[in-house]
C-alpha cells in the first residue's frame, strides 16, 4: 500500500467514524426490509417508523424478528473484528483472530455448559463463556509461551490444536446430553443470529459498550505495542497493565457475543484486513473503523445467508467462512513470501 | 558537569545466573558513551537496568540526580529514549506516523497530537535527513533509512539521553559511518547524551568520548577509547590478540586484528 494518507486527527476518526454508522444504518435497513416473508422495503420502512406499536402485518416480523437479528449481527460484527483487530496488535501476529486462536471455541464450551445445565442467559452462561474464553487465552498462552510467543506459526499450531480440542469437547458434551435442543444448538454452533429478543439485546450491549470504550481510549499504546514491549514501555506505555486490559476487554465482548450468536469465524480476520488496507495501520482510526464496519459486515453477510437459500436459510457463519477462510489462506502465502 | 546516568553497585540475575555483577559507572552530561563487550556480556541488559524496564537485586540507579523509582514511566520517557536494534513492525506505518510516535509521553488521554506535537515530530525527519521520504512505508525503506527512522522517532520524545542497542549492527560501512556522524551532530546540536551498545570498536573508538568494556556482566575498564582500547583489555574481555595502534591521520586508537597462524605464510591455501 503506497496511497499517502491524511494524519490521524479527532475530526478524521470523527468522519470515517460517521460514514460508517451510515452504512450501518443503511445495511440495517436492508436487513430488515428483505427476507422470505412478504415484507417488501416499503412495508418494512412504515413498520420501523411506525414504531413497535404498530398495528401493521408486518410490524411483527419486522420488530420481533428481523430487526432483533439485524442488530445482533451489527453487534457481532463489532465485538469480533475489534476482537480480531485486539488480538493482532497484542500479538502482533495478522492472521490472530478470535476464531482461529480458539477463544471462540472456549467461550462455546463455556456457553454450552451453561445452558445444559439450565442456567439463565444472564449471567449464568455469559459468565460461564467468559470463563471458557479466559481458560482458552490462558492455554494458548501458556502453550505458545516463552521464545516463541510471538511466533505466528506457533501460535497459530496451538489454537488450531485448541480449536480441535474444543470442538470435540462440544461434540462430546452434545452427545452426553442426548438433548431434544441438539439440531438447534449445532445450528447455534456454526452461528445463528436468529434467536435473541430486544431485551436480551439491550443487555449484551450494555456488556460490550463498555468494552468498545476501553479499547478506543488503549488505540494509541495499541500502535505503541505494535513496536514492540520494549519500546512501547520506553514511550511511557505501562505494557503489562495495558495487555491485561486489552485481553480482559477482548474475551470478555467475544465471549458474551459467542454465547449469544455461536462461532462467526474469520469476522475479527476480513474485517480489520479491510480496513486497514483502506485506512492505515493506525488503531485510533481502526478501533471504531471495526466497530461500525464490523457492523456493517456481518449484518451483510446474515442477510445473504436470509436471502440466498431458496428455502429456509443458512447461518451466517457459513457465509464469513467462505469469505474469511480462502483470505486466511491469502494472508498466509503472502506473510511467508 | 552533572551525571546523566549514576550507577553505584549494581548487580542483576536472571534467575540465578547474574548477568550483572557490581557494577559502578557514571556518565556524565553531554558524553558519548559506548559500551563495549563480547556477546552476553550483559551491555543490553545494562540498557534495560538505566531504561528502568529491569530492576536491579542490589544496588541504585539514578539519572539526571534522581533514583529510577522516584520516575512515573511517563516522566522517564520524556528524559530516556531508546533506539532498538532495528526491525519493521507487522503492520504498514508511514515514516511520519511511526516518529510521531515518540510523542507518546508528552499526549493527552485520547493520544491525538497537537499542532506542536506535529511540528516536533517534522523537525525529528528531518534532524535525520527523511524530508523526502516522510510519507512512505516504513517497509519501503532501506535498512540505513529504516536506522533513522528510529532515531527521528526517539528523537520526537525529547530526550535528554538516547540509548542505542547496536543500532549500525545490521548496516553496511557507509551507513554505519552515516548513523554514527548523525548521532555525534545531535549529541552536539542538542547537548543530548548517547549511550551506544556498540560491536565495532574502532567505530566507538573514533565516535566516543568514554567507553565501558564489560566482561561477564562486570567492568574490565572505564576511560577514554584510549584508556579502553588497549590490548590487555581486549585479550581479558574477547580472548583474543589485537595490534593496537595510532590512527595515521588523528589521536585516535586503531585494532588490528594479528595474522592468524593458519594464514601465517602469507598465503590462502
Amino acid at each position: 500500500m503506497t496511497a499517502q494518507r491524511a494524519n490521524v486527527t479527532p475530526t478524521r476518526v470523527l468522519a470515517v467514524s460517521a460514514g460508517l454508522l451510515l452504512l450501518l444504518a443503511l445495511s440495517i435497513v436492508a436487513a430488515v426490509s428483505f427476507g422470505s416473508s412478504e415484507v417488501g422495503p416499503a412495508a418494512a420502512w412504515r413498520a420501523l417508523t411506525g414504531g413497535p406499536g404498530s398495528v401493521d402485518a408486518g410490524a411483527a416480523i419486522v420488530w420481533r424478528i428481523r430487526l432483533p437479528r439485524a442488530l445482533l449481527a451489527a453487534v457481532t460484527g463489532a465485538s469480533l473484528s475489534l476482537g480480531g483487530l485486539v488480538f493482532q496488535a497484542l500479538l502482533r501476529n495478522p492472521l490472530a483472530e478470535p476464531y482461529i486462536l480458539g477463544i471462540s471455541g472456549g467461550s462455546a464450551i463455556g456457553a454450552i455448559t451453561g445452558i445444559l445445565l439450565g442456567l439463565a442467559h444472564f449471567p449464568g452462561v455469559s459468565l460461564f463463556a467468559f470463563v471458557g474464553a479466559l481458560a482458552t487465552l490462558g492455554l494458548i498462552l501458556a502453550m505458545s509461551a516463552g521464545q516463541s510467543l510471538f511466533q505466528r506459526d506457533a501460535l497459530l499450531l496451538s489454537g488450531v490444536m485448541v480449536n480441535a480440542f474444543c470442538s470435540a469437547l462440544i461434540m462430546f458434551l452434545l452427545t452426553l446430553s442426548q438433548d431434544g435442543r441438539l439440531h438447534s444448538i449445532l445450528f447455534w454452533l456454526m452461528g445463528n443470529l436468529g434467536t435473541i429478543g430486544l431485551g436480551q439485546l439491550g443487555l449484551l450491549a450494555a456488556l460490550v459498550a463498555p468494552c468498545f470504550v476501553a479499547i478506543f481510549l488503549l488505540a494509541h499504546p495499541m500502535n505503541l505495542m505494535l513496536l514492540g514491549r520494549e519500546l512501547a514501555s520506553s514511550s511511557g506505555v505501562p505494557v503489562r497493565a495495558v495487555t491485561i486490559a486489552l485481553l480482559v476487554a477482548a474475551s470478555l465482548m467475544v465471549s458474551v457475543t459467542v454465547s449469544h450468536c455461536g462461532l462467526v469465524g474469520f469476522v475479527g480476520l476480513v474485517v480489520p484486513h479491510l480496513l486497514r488496507m483502506l485506512l492505515g495501520s493506525d488503531h485510533r482510526l481502526l478501533v471504531p473503523a471495526c466497530i461500525f464496519g464490523g457492523g456493517t459486515f456481518v449484518v451483510g453477510c446474515d442477510l445473504l445467508a436470509r436471502v440466498l437459500p431458496e428455502q429456509g436459510e443458512m447461518p451466517a457463519g457459513v457465509i464469513t467462512a467462505m469469505i474469511g477462510a480462502p483470505l486466511f489462506i491469502y494472508l498466509l502465502r503472502r506473510s511467508r513470501q | 558537569m552533572s551525571h546523566s546516568v549514576a550507577i553505584r553497585g549494581v548487580r542483576f540475575a536472571y534467575g540465578r545466573q547474574a548477568v550483572i555483577e557490581n557494577l559502578s559507572l557514571e556518565i556524565a552530561e553531554g558524553d558519548f558513551f559506548a559500551v563495549i563487550g563480547p556477546n552476553g556480556s550483559g551491555k543490553t541488559t545494562l540498557l534495560r537496568l538505566i531504561l528502568g524496564s529491569l530492576t536491579p537485586q542490589a544496588g541504585d540507579i539514578a539519572v539526571f540526580g534522581r533514583p529510577l523509582a522516584g520516575y512515573s514511566r511517563r516522566e522517564l520517557a520524556r528524559r530516556i529514549a531508546l533506539v532498538p536494534q532495528g526491525s519493521v513492525p507487522v503492520f504498514s506505518f508511514a515514516v511520519e506516523e511511526l516518529v510521531r510516535m515518540g510523542r507518546a509521553p508528552h499526549l493527552g488521554l485520547l493520544g491525538f497530537e497537537a499542532a506542536e506535537d506535529i511540528d516536533e515530530a517534522a523537525r525529528a525527519i528531518a534532524a535525520v535527513g527523511l524530508e523526502a521520504l516522510a510519507r512512505r512505508p516504513m517497509e519501503q525503506l532501506s535498512g540505513g533509512e529504516q536506522q533513522r527512522v528510529w532515531i527521528a522517532r526517539a528523537l520526537c520524545q525529547q530526550p535528554r539521553l538516547m540509548l542505542l542497542d547496536e543500532p549500525t549492527a545490521a548496516l553496511d560501512m557507509g551507513h554505519q559511518l552515516q548513523i554514527m556522524r548523525l548521532l555525534a551532530r545531535l549529541r552536539r546540536e542538542r547537548g543530548m547524551t548517547v549511550v551506544m551498545v556498540s560491536h565495532d570498536l574502532n567505530l566507538a573508538g573514533m565516535f566516543a568520548t568514554r567507553m565501558l568494556l564489560l566482561h561477564g556482566g562486570r567492568a574490565v575498564c572505564t576511560g577514554t577509547p584510549q584508556e579502553v582500547l588497549q590490548p590487555a583489555h581486549i585479550r581479558t574481555a574477547y580472548g583474543c590478540e589485537v595490534l593496537v595502534d595510532r590512527h595515521p591521520q588523528g589521536d585516535f586508537p586503531r585494532l588490528t586484528l594479528p595474522v592468524d597462524p593458519a594464514v601465517a605464510d602469507g598465503s590462502r591455501m
